[in-house]
């Protein structure tokens, strides 16, 4: 998953930068609005958080900007005001949620993982399909109860997947959305990623989760899909 | 009469006029007339004394006149002309006809005189009376003095006059009439300003509208171009208020937030208090800008429809407790206002509600209603309510921020601190969905 920063307090960012990327995100980061509304257009971003603070255009501009555009990113501002006035204000310009500052990482991180399963559609902190449940709050994959040992890498290839059930996701995608922009790509990787992590939920290949279609990529299989 | 209204003062004060004014008019007018009446009728008087001397013959030494006279007044009974001659010992030589109904003579010691009317009574009526004394030479050489004397009956000028006083008293109540409703309908012509710039003002103290509008003659227009300025002025500061202490918020917050974000995730002895202190502190300036924002109170009272706001902060909420989908009812009654400023009324129903959302279990039913004086806002959730015991606790809160309990939040307080302000009132009760109702009361 990739989480877009935009905050200009460089010591904040920074923080915020270090504590995503330990929580296994991809991470972009930007110090003022017209670089976030680039960043958000240009990459594949799946979360924001965005200061309402910011020089320049507004945290809130930022964000009319981008709905203006049909960009339909999830968003979660940070406020330094703490009157209702301006939650709202900012949740009906097109902010999926908030938090208010100064906040604790573990918060923030939550509301993100939520809005993502909530985008993806789902409401539970738990996703199940066949018998793979994924914990986007503990970061862990259960199978039948037991709790499978992931790789970091491995967990996001996973949850990205388990996040767009319904899509066919390519490689170029995948490597995108779990890999920070400067990060030397290798489709060669995502490929034993995605074997490693087969052996480990279906050792023996009778579950058959994760369907390769050649040429475009990976998918859920349809057959588990309950809606 | 201090409090009297401008349209009353004028009213009043023209009818005394006009009143004052035609009342001397009507005096004027009628002794004018009784001053006129009786110059002609000593006219008439003094040109009938001359016809009766002019007709006076010398018959056999004695002055003689005819009992018919060409004069029909002075032959009729009753016709109210009587005339005499009488010598200088006030006997009768000669009576008209007229004075057959008087038992007595006129007295001959009264002063009487051609140049003015004399007034006195014969026979019990009063008489205007012109006399005048002539030497008459008869025949045979021997003067003789005689008065001719000729009188009116008062009672016949006093008639006229009150037929004159009847007729004029109409014609002049009539006018009077007509002045009373032509100024009333000029004093509405000249107050209709005035008026307008009430009604304009009244609109805007009731909070109906934002400034005065509309062209206001040149008197007036210093008072409604002031009350604008002082209405912007106040709009303006408020604004940049907001602002301020947004900013204020802003550069104290991203500190704290700096100072939370490089706690470790392992928090010895030392970063647990510390993050206790950085949670006080947020609390502190949460709570102290959240008070100075508040703006019940002002020079004019703003008004804010309840809708538009109320179905904003449903959405918000929406997605903020959106991982805990719940069904969040809303009825709010056509027209409802809040009597203050819009960001006063989102904390008191934005705390409320968040807080019924945080606690619910998968209901919250938002209530917005008028009751006689009030604007009722009632928030219910399904979730494990209040016990009794903590909601005196809840309502006496607001006071000692440093004693509130952790993890109680600052909703509340502020709340409450918003809901004295506007000298309301917050109940806390069970909802029949079993979880807590909280209503608040606010005087419109």
């Amino acid at each position: 998953m990739k989480v877009l920063i935009v905050e200009d307090e460089l010591r904040l960012r920074e923080n915020l930068v270090d504590s995503f990327k330990k929580a296994g995100y991809a991470v972009e980061s930007a110090e003022n609005g017209e670089d976030g509304v680039f960043l958000a257009e240009e990459y594949p971003i799946d979360v924001a958080v965005v200061d309402i603070g910011l020089p320049g255009i507004s945290g809130l501009e930022m964000i009319a900007e981008l709905r203006k555009k049909g960009n339909q990113l999830p968003v979660i501002i940070l406020t330094a005001r703490d009157s209702w006035q301006d939650k709202v204000e900012g949740l009906s310009t097109g902010a999926d949620d908030y938090m208010a500052k100064p906040f604790q990482f573990e918060e923030l991180l939550a509301r993100c993982n939520a809005l993502l399963r909530r985008t993806a559609g789902f409401a539970s902190p738990t996703i199940q399909f066949a018998d793979v449940e994924l914990d986007t709050m503990a970061q862990s994959v259960n199978k039948a109860g037991a709790s499978i040992e992931l790789t970091a890498y491995e967990y996001k290839v996973i949850e990205y997947l388990f996040l767009n059930p319904k899509k066919v996701v390519s490689k170029t995608e995948l490597t995108e959305h779990i890999y920070d922009q400067d990060f030397d790509r290798d489709s060669n990787v995502l490929e034993v990623f995605v074997g490693r992590l087969r052996k480990k939920i279906d050792p023996d290949k009778s579950l058959k989760l994760i369907q390769t279609l050649r040429g475009q990529g990976y998918r859920l299989n349809p057959d588990y899909l309950q809606k | 009469m201090k409090t009297w209204s401008l349209r009353k003062r004028m009213v009043v004060v023209s009818c005394v006029v006009l009143l004052a004014a035609f009342s001397v008019i009507y005096l004027i007018t009628k002794s004018a007339y009784t001053i006129a009446s009786k110059a002609r009728i000593q006219e008439s008087l003094v040109a009938q004394i001359y016809s009766l001397m002019a007709v006076a013959e010398d018959q056999d030494a004695q002055l003689t006149l005819r009992e018919i006279q060409r004069n029909d007044r002075l032959n009729n009974l009753n016709s109210g002309l009587v005339a005499y001659v009488l010598d200088v010992d006030g006997d009768l030589i000669w009576r008209s006809r007229s004075s057959d109904t008087f038992a007595v003579l006129p007295d001959i010691n009264h002063d009487y005189s051609l140049s003015y009317i004399t007034d006195s009574k014969v026979d019990g009526h009063d008489m205007f009376w012109i006399g005048d004394t002539i030497i008459w030479e008869h025949e045979n050489g021997i003067e003789g003095k005689y008065l001719f004397l000729i009188g009116e009956k008062q009672a016949l000028l006093n008639a006229s006059v009150r037929e004159f006083k009847r007729e004029i008293f109409v014609w002049l109540s009539i006018t009077a009439l007509v002045l009373i409703v032509v100024l009333a309908a000029a004093l509405n012509i000249s107050l209709k300003p005035l008026q307008a710039a009430q009604l304009q003002i009244e609109l805007v103290s009731r909070g109906d509208a934002e400034k005065v509008h509309g062209n206001f003659p040149k008197e007036l227009r210093p008072l409604t171009d002031s009350i604008n300025q002082l209405l912007a002025g106040e709009a303006q500061q408020k604004a940049r208020y907001r602002d301020t202490l947004g900013n204020l918020a802003h550069s104290l917050k991203t500190p704290l937030a700096i100072i939370k974000s490089e706690l470790p995730e392992q928090l010895d002895e030392r970063s647990r208090s510390l993050k206790k202190q950085v949670e006080r502190i947020d609390d502190i300036v949460k709570y102290q800008l959240n008070r100075s924002v508040v703006t019940a109170g002002q020079t004019m009272r703003r008004k804010s429809e309840v809708n538009p706001s109320i179905k904003k902060i449903v959405d918000a909420l929406r997605k903020v407790h959106a991982s805990k989908s719940l069904k969040i009812d809303l009825k709010v009654e056509e027209k409802s206002f809040f009597p203050g400023d819009q960001g006063d009324f989102m904390e008191l129903a934005c705390n409320l509600a968040d807080n019924a959302c945080k606690w619910a279990k998968s209901q919250v039913i938002i209530t917005i209603s008028k009751q006689a004086n009030h604007l009722i806002i009632k928030v219910e959730d399904d979730g494990v309510g209040v016990p009794e015991e903590k909601r005196a606790l809840i309502l006496n809160r607001g006071k000692r921020l440093d004693q509130q309990a952790e993890g109680q939040g600052l909703g509340l307080s502020i709340v409450m601190d918003i809901v004295k302000i506007y000298h309301g009132d917050l109940f806390i009760e069970r909802s029949t969905m079993g979880g807590a109702l909280f209503e608040l009361k606010i005087p419109v």
